[in-house]
């Protein structure tokens, strides 16, 4: 058996899963074999996941706003667990990403950013860490970040710090969690084409999209390579790697 | 707050599964750790917003040693 496998005792908890890289993680975990708890906003999106799964069975959908209630996250993730048995995983993929130049972001937006990218991350990771809820030795977190939060890049500034702070947390929880088995870990994707690129065409337009190619040694990636990752680190083939931030950008930082 | 109360904060606070009682020794208590000490540390700034150093909560030996921390705010 490689380090690699999966089994349906394998729960691992994706936040964020009803698109992009949430949703490629969701579908690839679900096809290596593990039960899989999508959580996202949109039923309809749950649906369409669910639907796409190549073992439908074993892909749970929970509709849930992380943002509506953020002090009640950790109860939440450990109801998850009575329910369906303790997480061996937790993937945070929510989050939101707007552009706003500085002279133009006001306090409340900066807020929300934050309150969605970083602290319902926490709060998450803090339910998943509950020894009566994770696995215990092997179990292992994925925290989403960005490239962003590693490289400027004007208008970004709350986006990127809020990714930062991630990045940051990771580190301090994987000391802290490692004591009980835990690995922590962030992923900085670099420009991965997915639906909201597609949906944004003012803002990655053709030209935009043809400088990303130039710049990036591998051309842009997808959300399933970031997802490919994803796996990795939530898999025992990595079992000796935490706090980690891993940029995976085709080499477009180089 | 009462006795109980605070008994089933000073679980949560720990991820314990099972009851505490006052009498047991911390010692005994398998999630007391340097992380449980400063986890009390936060618990009694937001029970009853008191900063209680952590040379006091090291001193402790048995839970009732904790609620005596609470300065008679629990009853």
């Amino acid at each position: 058996m490689s380090r690699r496998d999966r089994s349906k005792e394998d729960i691992i908890l994706v936040a964020g899963a009803s698109s992009g890289i949430g949703r490629a993680t969701a579908l690839m975990l679900n096809r290596e074999g593990a039960s899989v708890i999508a959580c996202a906003r949109r039923q309809e999106k749950l649906e369409e996941l669910k639907d796409l799964a190549q073992r439908p069975d074993a892909l749970f959908i929970e509709t849930k706003d992380l943002a509506s209630d953020i002090f009640g996250l950790p109860q939440w993730v450990h109801g998850l667990s009575n329910k369906y048995g303790r997480l061996s995983g937790l993937v945070f993929s929510a989050g939101i990403q707007k552009i706003v130049p500085l002279k133009a972001l006001t306090l409340q937006q900066l807020r929300d950013m934050f309150e969605i990218n970083f602290f319902a991350a926490m709060m998450l990771s803090k339910g998943f860490c509950d020894k009566r809820v994770n696995t215990g030795k092997g179990s292992s977190i994925v925290l989403v970040s960005s490239v962003a939060a590693v490289r400027g890049e004007a208008g970004i500034a709350a986006y990127s710090a809020s990714k930062g702070a991630l990045d940051s947390a990771a580190r301090s929880i994987a000391c802290e969690a490692g004591r009980d088995g835990i690995r922590v870990n962030s992923v900085l994707p670099g420009f991965l084409k997915t639906e909201m690129t597609e949906k944004w065409k003012d803002v990655y337009t053709d030209g935009y999209i043809a400088q990303i190619e130039k710049d990036t040694p591998l051309g842009p990636g997808s959300a399933e390579d970031a997802a490919d990752l994803i796996a990795f680190l939530l898999s025992g083939a990595s079992s000796w790697i935490t706090g980690q931030n891993i940029v995976i950008d085709g080499g477009a930082s180089l | 707050m009462d006795k109980k109360e605070f008994l089933e904060q000073v679980k949560e606070a720990l991820q314990r599964e099972e009851d505490l009682s006052e009498s047991m020794a911390l010692s005994d208590i398998e999630e007391w750790d340097s992380l449980a000490v400063l986890s009390m540390m936060s618990l009694f700034d937001q029970l009853f917003s008191v900063n209680v150093p952590i040379e006091q909560i090291n001193k402790c030996s048995r839970v009732s040693d904790l609620m005596s921390l609470a300065g008679g705010m629990i009853k």
